[in-house]
């Protein structure tokens, strides 16, 4: 009788055990599920490849603009790619190259090779601005365009003459259209300037003319204008300038879905 | 006979010295009448260099009081006979800036035109800067691109006959004017910075 009991007793905790590991397993194929799912989402929302090359202009001897009190254009665009850089690495998961990461120069055609050469799949050479008039301030995007005349048309188009490596940006330049507009949407809204603020404005730019993905030159304020040298200067308005172009570039994955 | 003799020598000096006065003659009229060469110039077979040497009518392009677009402003300078020198002086008046206080100039006064060179049977005219055009520039995207296109459209429009121009610096094809502008190769004007538009 006593067996019987204990036989019953020792089932009676085979059967306890056996649930708590049915109701264990049940409960982490829910979270591998549930991680999945999310995983899925987050890989629809920033879709592969998932590849930028950001490009601070200038560096070394070449200094860029030089504001009146002494900024320069190299240093300016070198914090903000690295703010940036780590933004979209952290939040979107993005893998980041920079042109360069230091003080020194490379040129234009240089800048460009280094992107083609990794497949990157967006192109963006951060500058800033500078103009004949002190009091011009605000943001500015700039994307290739070889055909900027409207004037009669040419027996031989311009871009006939380019060596074809160097026509690499043609195709892309509705994309690098399209992004240079969030770019500049994304800018306007984060500093509370007008919606049609600031210029979006084709051109043969020679960083971008090679190029075999969407490009586009972003001018971040203009070190011409001591209100605006002064801004640049602080790292929290670097830092508001690196979120808004992070969240245009997800706005632009998310669009090319 | 020594008479007939003597009297045939004396035909053939007289022909042989008319010969020799005809090719001086000519080579004196063709020397004063030859074009006149410019070291800096290549010109094609083209129409017709103008060799009118009253005043002249141009259009100059400056950056507008809000540096965002190109203006044109009126001079009259004076002819010039050929049309590399009527180029040449073009760009002396663009170098030495605007007379219009409400317009800013777009390159540096401490510019030097160092040559112009014309090759008109493609429509290209290629311009040689001193090196200040760049190392005194302001550098911006937007500025270089108003510097750029202030010298082509400012060609372009006041002769017909050139339809692309490629600047040069320092006798050199340079990859940009200050790291923006591509101009290894030739470019047509943008008429669209134009304020108000074509």
């Amino acid at each position: 009788m006593q067996s019987l009991e204990r036989k019953a007793q020792n089932h009676g905790n085979y059967s306890l055990a056996l649930h708590f590991a049915l109701y264990t397993f049940s409960l982490l194929l829910c979270f591998i599920a549930a991680f999945s799912a999310i995983s899925a989402v987050n890989a629809r929302d920033i879709p592969a490849p998932r590849k930028i090359f950001l490009d601070p202009g200038h560096g070394g001897k070449d200094l860029g603009v030089r504001g009146k009190g002494g900024l320069t254009e190299k240093v300016v665009t070198l914090e903000v790619a690295k703010y940036l850089r780590d933004i979209l690495q952290q939040r979107l998961g993005i893998e980041v190259f920079l042109t360069r990461s230091g003080d020194y120069s490379l040129s234009l055609t240089e800048r460009i090779a280094l992107a083609n050469n990794r497949k990157a799949d967006l192109f963006i050479s951060l500058h800033t601005g500078a103009a004949f008039n002190p009091r011009r301030q605000g943001f500015n995007m700039f994307y290739m365009n070889t055909a900027v005349a409207d004037s009669e048309p040419l027996e031989q188009p311009p871009t006939d003459s380019l060596p074809s490596w160097l026509r690499g940006q043609e195709e892309f330049i509705p994309a690098s259209q399209r992004l240079a507009q969030i770019l500049m949407e994304r800018l306007n809204k984060a500093f509370y300037l007008p919606t049609h603020a600031g210029r979006i404005l084709g051109g043969p730019w020679a960083v971008l003319i090679g190029a075999r993905m969407p490009s586009v030159l972003v001018e971040m304020g203009y070190l011409t204008n001591p209100i605006e040298e002064d801004k640049l200067r602080d790292k929290i308005y670097r830092q508001a300038i690196a979120e808004a172009l992070s969240n245009a570039i997800e706005e632009y994955y998310r669009d090319e879905l | 006979m020594g008479s007939r003799k003597h009297k045939k020598t004396n035909q053939r000096l007289l022909t042989l010295f008319l010969i020799i006065s005809i090719a001086i003659v000519s080579a004196i009229y063709f020397a004063l009448n030859r074009p006149k060469e410019k070291g800096d110039t290549l010109q094609g077979p083209y129409p017709p260099t103008p060799m009118e040497e009253k005043n002249q009518k141009i259009t100059l392009f400056f950056a507008d009081s809000n540096g965002r677009l190109l203006v044109g402003e009126e001079r009259e300078i004076e002819g010039h006979p050929s049309i590399a020198d009527q180029v040449k002086e073009c760009l002396h008046q663009l170098i030495q800036g605007t007379q219009d206080q409400d317009l800013s100039p777009v390159i540096s006064p401490r510019t030097q035109l160092q040559g112009v060179f014309l090759d008109l049977d493609n429509g290209i005219a290629y311009v040689d800067f001193s090196a200040e055009i760049s190392t005194d520039h302001p550098a911006g995207p937007e500025a270089e691109l108003l510097t750029t296109y202030a010298i082509i459209n400012t060609l372009c429009h006041n002769f017909p006959a050139i339809k692309r121009v490629q600047i040069l610096i320092a006798g050199r094809e340079e990859e940009s004017l200050a790291g923006h502008i591509f101009i290894q190769l030739p470019l047509m004007p943008a008429w669209d910075l134009r304020s108000g538009g074509r």
